[in-house]
C-alpha cells in the first residue's frame, strides 16, 4: 500500500486535475455530483499523501529514490525540457498540508456555498476551480525543476484569479481579481528573469543540478546574487511581501473558504516554499551585490518590513477578513525573515532559520486556515464582515468561538500551542543571527497578539450589535473547525527544542558539505521568556482595551494617536501611492508608447501595406481601358522581344543597354502618365 | 470651316502636287528621271501622311489623305501596277475618303474633346517607340535580308547585295482579270461576300439604335393611349 | 543608282510607322481610321514592290493588294457605322472617353 503510494506519487497531482477536467467537460450541469467528484479525488489524494508522509518519516531516502519520475516535455536545440518530480521531505510535508486543507475546505464549502447549488453552473465551476487550484499547487510542490515550478506558479495564479473573481458580477471582486493577477505578474516577471539567468549560466533547470553547477562556479559573484534576488521577486509577488502585498487583502473578495485555502494556507506559502526549496542557491549568493546586501540579507529585509508593516496595519482594520489577511501577510513576513537568517562560517553561509520557517509555515497553515474558516462561519451567520456589527457571538456559536480562541491563542504564541513552538523557533534563529531582527520580530509578534485578541474580543465577547439571528452552522462546517483545532493545539510538539523531530525531518543540506556549527543546542530560555512576555503584553493590551465590551479606552487611545491610527487604518496609503504612481508615471509611459505604436509601428506596418496598395494602383493605371495605351504596350513588348531574341541587328554588345533604355522609357512614360492622372485626381478632389 | 482661306491654300497645294506627280510620271514613262520621280513622290507621300496625322483640323487631314492616296497611286504606277493605281484613286482616294469626310461631318460637335490633341509627352513617347524603335527595327530588318531572285528570302549577315531584277512591264488589267476569274476565283467571291457582309453589318449597326428608340416611343404612345381611354 | 526594292520597302516602312503613330496619338476616332488607311497604304506598297521585283509576271502581290483594298473598304464602312453608334450613345467620338473596357 505505502509502496504503491510512493511509487505512483504523481497520482496525487493527477487526481485533482482529472476531477477538474471531468467537472468541466461532463458533470458541469450536475452541481452535487461535481462536488462529490472533487471531494472524492482530493480525499484519495489526501490518503495517498498521508501514506507518502508516513513513508517519508520512516525512510526519506527510500521515498526520494522511488517517487522521482520525469516525462520529456519538449526539446529545443540540444536541451530537453522535462516534467520531472521528486518527493523529498519538504515536498512530502507540503503535499500533506495542501491535500488536507484542500479536503477540509472542500467539505466546508459544500455547506458554505450551499446557496449556489441551484444557481446554474456556478457551484460546479467553484469545485472545478478548487480542483484546478489543488492540481496547480501540488504540481508546484511536486516538481524539482524551475520550468514546471514556473508553470505551477502561474497556474496557481490563474486559479487564484478565477476564485477571487468567483462573484464576477460584483465589481469589487472583478477588480480585486485583476489586481491580484497584475501584482503577481510583476513578481513573476522577475521570477522568470531569474530562472532565465540561472538557465543561461548553468544550462539546467533542475534545482539540485543547478545548485551543484553554481557550487562549481558556473554562476557566481554579483550575477548569482542578482539571479537569486530576481527569483525572490516571484516569492514577493506570490507571498504578498512588502511592495506587492497590496493584492492579498483585496483578494478577500473571494469566497471565505477560498481565502482559507489559497490566501492563508497554501498558495501564499508557495513563495516561502520556493525560497526554502532553492535555499541551496540562495545560500551560495553571498556576494553583496545590492546596496551591500547579499540575497539572504535582502530576503530578511523584505520579510522584516512586511512582518512589522502588516501587523501595524492589521491593528486598526474593521473587516474580519482583512485583519486575517494582514495577519497572513505579517506571518509570511516572519517566515521570510527567518529564511533570511544565516550565520557565516568560513565563507559558508548556513541558514539557521530554514527549519524554523518551514515549521512555522506548517503550523501556520493549520491555525490560519482554521481562523479563516471560523470567520467564514461567522460571516455565514451574521451576513456581514464588519467586526463592529458582531459581538457576543460566543453564546450563540460556542464551537466557532472556542475554535477561534484556539486559533487566536496559537497565532499569538500562547504557551504549548503550535504557534508558540514555531514562533519560538523563529525567534531562536533570529537571536542567533541578528539581534536587530529579533527585536523587530518581537514587536511584530506583540502586535500580532494584540490585534488577534482584539478580533476575538470584539467578535465573540460583549454584546451582540448586529441584526439577524446568528446560529451554529451544520456538521460540514463544524467538522473542519474541530478537526483543525487539534493540530493547532498539538502539532507544535513535533518541534519542541527538547525533542526536535521536525528539525530532524527537515534540515538544510548544503551542496558542498562543510563543518556545520551545531545549532541544536537545546531550549533557549531567553527566547521562551521573550515570547511569553510578547503574549502577555499583546493579550493584556487587547484585554484592557477591548476585553470588557467597553471600547471607550480604545477610542480615546485612537484619538491620542490620531496620526498613527489614520496611517494604519488607511493601510499606510499604499493603494493611494500606487494609484498616484500608475496615474502619473505608468499611464504617461503607456501613452508615450501608444504614440510610438501609433506613429512608429503602425506607420511602418500600414506604410508597407499602403506602399503596395499604391504600387497596385500605379500598375492598375496600365489597365485604363484605353486601346491606344494597350497598343503602345504591344509595340513595346514586340520591340523588347525582337531585341532580346534576335541578334541580326549586330548590336549584340549594346543589346542589353537598348533593352534597358526601352524599358526605362516605357516606365517613365507610365509614371508620367499616371503622375498626371494622380495630380488631376487630387486637383478634382480638393478643388471640387 | 470650308470658307476658310487656308482651304484654298490646301487646294492649291493639292492641285500642284497632282500636276507634279503627273508630270513626273510622264517623264518616267519616257524613260527619264525615274529616280527623280520616286524621290519626289516619296517625299510628298511622307510629308502629306505626316500632315494627315498631325494637322489639327480634321477636314484638312481628310483632304490630305486623298492627296496621300493619289501620290501612292503614283508609286504604284512606278511599279508597273496601272490597274492598281486606278483602283487606288477610285476606291481609297475617292470612296473611302469621302465616307470618312462624311463621318467627320456627321459626328461634328464643337464641344467634343476629341479635337483637343493628346499631351505632348504622350506623343513624344509614342514617337520614340514607333518612329525610332519600330522604324529602326523595320529598316534594319529590311536591309539585313538578301532577297535573291529565286524568291526565297535568305538571312544574311551583311546588308544585301543589290542584285535585283529590273521591273518589267506587263499589261496588268487584262492579266488581273484573268487571274481573278481563274486562279483567285474563290478569294474573289469571298471578298464579294465580305463586302456584302460589311454592307449589311454597317446598315444594321447604324440603324439598330433608331429601332430601339422607335420601340420605346411606341410603348410610350401605347401607354398614353391607355391613359386617354 | 537605280531605284531598287529596298527603296520601296523603306518607303513602305515609313508609311507604316506614320500610320501606327497616328493610331496611337489620335484622339478622334475618324482620324484613327485615317491612320489605319495610311498603314494599309504602306503595306500595299510593300506587296506591290515585292510582286514587281521578286515574282515578276505572276502579279500575286497586286491581287493581294486589291484584296487589301476590299477589306479596308469594308472595314472602313463597318468602323464608321460603329463610330456613328458611339457618337449617338456618348455624344462624343473621343476614344479617350470611351473606356468601357475599364469597367
Amino acid at each position: 500500500m505505502i509502496d504503491f503510494a510512493v511509487k505512483n506519487a504523481w497520482l496525487v497531482v493527477a487526481l485533482p486535475f482529472l476531477s477538474a477536467l471531468i467537472i468541466t467537460f461532463f458533470t458541469k450541469t450536475n452541481p452535487l455530483l461535481s462536488s462529490r467528484i472533487s471531494r472524492l479525488a482530493i480525499f484519495i489524494a489526501l490518503i495517498q499523501s498521508t501514506l507518502i508522509g508516513i513513508a517519508s518519516i520512516s525512510d526519506i531516502q527510500y521515498v526520494i529514490k522511488n517517487s522521482a519520475g520525469s516525462l520529456r516535455w519538449f526539446t529545443s536545440g540540444d536541451v530537453n525540457f522535462y516534467i520531472s518530480w521528486k518527493v523529498d521531505s519538504t515536498t512530502a510535508l507540503m503535499i500533506f498540508v495542501v491535500t488536507l486543507i484542500s479536503f477540509l475546505v472542500q467539505l466546508y464549502s459544500r455547506e458554505y456555498m450551499g446557496e449556489y447549488i441551484n444557481k446554474g453552473n456556478s457551484f460546479s465551476r467553484y469545485y472545478a476551480e478548487l480542483s484546478l487550484f489543488s492540481f496547480s499547487m501540488l504540481l508546484l510542490v511536486f516538481t524539482d525543476n524551475f520550468l514546471v515550478l514556473y508553470a505551477g506558479w502561474e497556474l496557481v495564479g490563474v486559479s487564484s484569479f478565477l476564485l477571487i473573481g468567483y462573484f464576477y458580477d460584483k465589481k469589487s471582486a472583478a477588480v480585486a481579481a485583476k489586481k491580484a493577477f497584475l501584482a503577481n505578474r510583476v513578481g513573476d516577471f522577475g521570477f522568470l528573469l531569474g530562472i532565465l539567468l540561472v538557465f543561461t549560466y548553468t544550462g539546467t533547470l533542475n534545482f539540485d543540478v543547478a545548485a551543484n553547477q553554481i557550487a562549481e562556479g558556473k554562476l557566481s559573484g554579483s550575477i548569482l546574487t542578482i539571479s537569486a534576488i530576481l527569483l525572490f521577486f516571484g516569492a514577493i509577488g506570490k507571498s504578498g511581501q512588502f511592495p506587492l502585498h497590496v493584492w492579498l487583502p483585496d483578494a478577500m473578495e473571494g469566497p471565505t473558504p477560498v481565502s482559507a485555502l489559497i490566501h492563508a494556507a497554501t498558495m501564499v506559502a508557495a513563495g516561502v516554499y520556493m525560497v526554502a526549496k532553492i535555499m541551496t542557491i540562495f545560500a551560495q549568493a553571498e556576494f553583496p551585490a545590492l546596496l551591500g546586501m547579499n540575497a539572504l540579507d535582502f530576503v530578511a529585509l523584505i520579510g522584516g518590513i512586511t512582518a512589522i508593516m502588516a501587523a501595524f496595519i492589521a491593528v486598526t482594520q474593521n473587516d474580519i477578513k482583512k485583519i486575517l489577511a494582514y495577519s497572513t501577510v505579517s506571518q509570511l513576513g516572519f517566515m521570510m525573515l527567518a529564511l533570511g537568517m544565516y550565520t557565516t562560517d568560513v565563507s559558508h553561509i548556513h541558514p539557521v532559520g530554514y527549519t524554523a520557517a518551514i515549521f512555522h509555515l506548517f503550523t501556520h497553515a493549520f491555525f490560519k486556515a482554521m481562523l479563516f474558516l471560523c470567520s467564514g462561519s461567522v460571516i455565514h451567520a451574521c451576513h456581514t464582515q464588519d467586526i463592529w456589527e458582531m459581538g457576543g457571538l460566543r453564546k450563540k456559536m460556542p464551537i466557532t468561538a472556542i475554535t477561534c480562541l484556539i486559533g487566536t491563542a496559537a497565532i499569538s504564541g500562547f504557551p504549548l500551542t503550535a504557534g508558540f513552538w514555531s514562533k519560538d523557533a523563529l525567534l531562536d534563529s533570529m537571536i542567533i543571527a541578528n539581534k536587530f531582527y529579533f527585536i523587530l520580530a518581537s514587536i511584530a509578534a506583540t502586535l500580532t497578539a494584540f490585534y488577534m485578541f482584539r478580533l476575538y474580543f470584539v467578535t465573540f465577547e460583549g454584546e451582540y450589535r448586529g441584526h439577524g439571528h446568528p446560529h451554529e452552522p451544520g456538521w460540514r462546517m463544524k467538522f473542519p473547525l474541530i478537526f483543525l483545532s487539534i493540530p493547532s493545539l498539538l502539532i507544535g510538539f513535533v518541534g519542541t527544542p527538547w525533542a526536535n523531530y521536525f528539525g530532524h525531518f527537515i534540515t538544510y543540506i548544503p551542496v558542498v558539505s562543510h563543518q556545520v556549527e551545531e545549532h541544536h543546542h537545546g531550549p533557549n530560555f531567553l527566547v521562551m521568556g521573550t515570547s511569553l512576555l510578547i503574549f502577555i503584553v499583546g493579550f493584556g493590551l487587547a484585554f484592557i482595551l477591548y476585553g470588557k465590551g467597553n471600547y471607550n479606552k480604545a477610542n480615546e487611545l485612537s484619538e491620542k494617536l490620531k496620526g498613527l491610527y489614520k496611517a494604519s487604518l488607511n493601510k499606510l496609503y499604499f493603494d493611494e501611492i500606487y494609484q498616484y504612481f500608475i496615474d502619473n508615471f505608468i499611464l504617461v509611459l503607456a501613452k508615450v508608447s501608444a504614440l510610438f505604436d501609433k506613429f512608429g509601428l503602425d506607420l511602418i506596418v500600414n506604410g508597407v501595406s499602403q506602399f503596395f496598395v499604391y504600387l497596385g494602383n500605379l500598375i492598375r493605371q496600365l489597365h485604363n481601358g484605353k486601346v491606344q495605351h494597350y497598343l503602345l504596350g504591344v509595340i513595346v513588348a514586340l520591340l523588347l522581344m525582337i531585341f532580346s531574341y534576335t541578334n541580326y541587328l549586330k548590336i549584340v554588345e549594346y543589346k542589353n543597354y537598348i533593352l534597358l533604355g526601352l524599358l526605362i522609357l516605357f516606365v517613365l512614360f507610365i509614371i508620367k502618365d499616371i503622375g498626371e492622372k494622380v495630380i488631376n485626381n487630387l486637383k478634382n478632389k480638393f478643388l471640387s | 470651316m470650308l470658307k476658310d482661306k487656308s482651304f484654298l491654300t490646301i487646294l492649291t497645294v493639292f492641285l500642284g502636287a497632282v500636276l507634279v506627280v503627273l508630270g513626273s510620271l510622264i517623264f518616267s514613262s519616257l524613260g527619264y528621271g525615274k529616280e527623280f520621280s520616286f524621290y519626289l513622290l516619296s517625299t510628298l507621300i511622307v510629308i502629306s501622311a505626316v500632315a494627315v496625322v498631325t494637322v489639327s483640323n480634321l477636314v484638312y487631314s481628310g483632304f490630305l489623305l486623298v492627296l496621300t492616296f493619289v501620290l501612292v497611286s503614283g508609286i504604284y504606277m512606278l511599279l508597273n501596277a496601272d490597274f492598281l493605281a486606278a483602283a487606288q484613286i477610285l476606291i481609297n482616294g475617292g470612296a473611302v475618303t469621302i465616307m470618312l469626310i462624311f463621318a467627320i461631318w456627321l459626328t461634328n460637335n464643337k464641344n467634343d474633346t476629341a479635337n483637343i490633341p493628346y499631351s505632348g509627352y504622350y506623343r513624344y513617347t509614342a514617337f520614340v517607340f514607333v518612329g525610332l524603335g519600330l522604324f529602326l527595327v523595320l529598316v534594319l530588318r529590311i536591309t539585313g535580308i538578301n532577297f535573291n531572285p529565286t524568291g526565297t528570302p535568305v538571312l544574311s549577315v551583311s546588308p544585301g547585295i543589290w542584285n535585283i531584277l529590273e521591273p518589267i512591264k506587263v499589261n496588268t488589267t487584262e492579266k488581273i482579270g484573268q487571274l481573278f476569274f481563274n486562279e483567285y476565283l474563290v478569294p474573289f467571291e469571298l471578298a464579294s461576300i465580305l463586302l456584302l457582309m460589311a454592307l449589311i453589318g454597317a446598315i444594321v449597326l447604324a440603324l439598330r439604335e433608331y429601332k430601339f428608340e422607335n420601340k420605346e416611343e411606341n410603348l410610350k404612345n401605347k401607354e398614353e393611349e391607355k391613359v386617354l381611354k | 543608282m537605280s531605284i531598287t526594292l529596298y527603296h520601296y520597302l523603306i518607303l513602305a516602312a515609313i508609311l507604316f510607322c506614320i500610320g501606327i503613330y497616328g493610331i496611337l496619338t489620335s484622339k478622334h476616332a475618324v482620324r484613327v481610321l485615317m491612320s489605319i488607311e495610311i498603314a494599309f497604304a504602306g503595306v500595299s506598297i510593300n506587296l506591290v514592290a515585292f510582286s514587281n521585283y521578286i515574282t515578276p509576271g505572276t502579279l500575286a502581290g497586286q491581287i493581294f493588294t486589291l484584296f487589301i483594298m476590299t477589306v479596308s473598304a469594308a472595314e472602313a464602312g463597318v468602323a464608321l457605322a460603329i463610330i456613328f453608334n458611339i457618337y449617338k450613345n456618348f455624344r462624343t467620338v473621343d476614344i479617350d472617353k470611351i473606356d468601357l473596357m475599364k469597367r
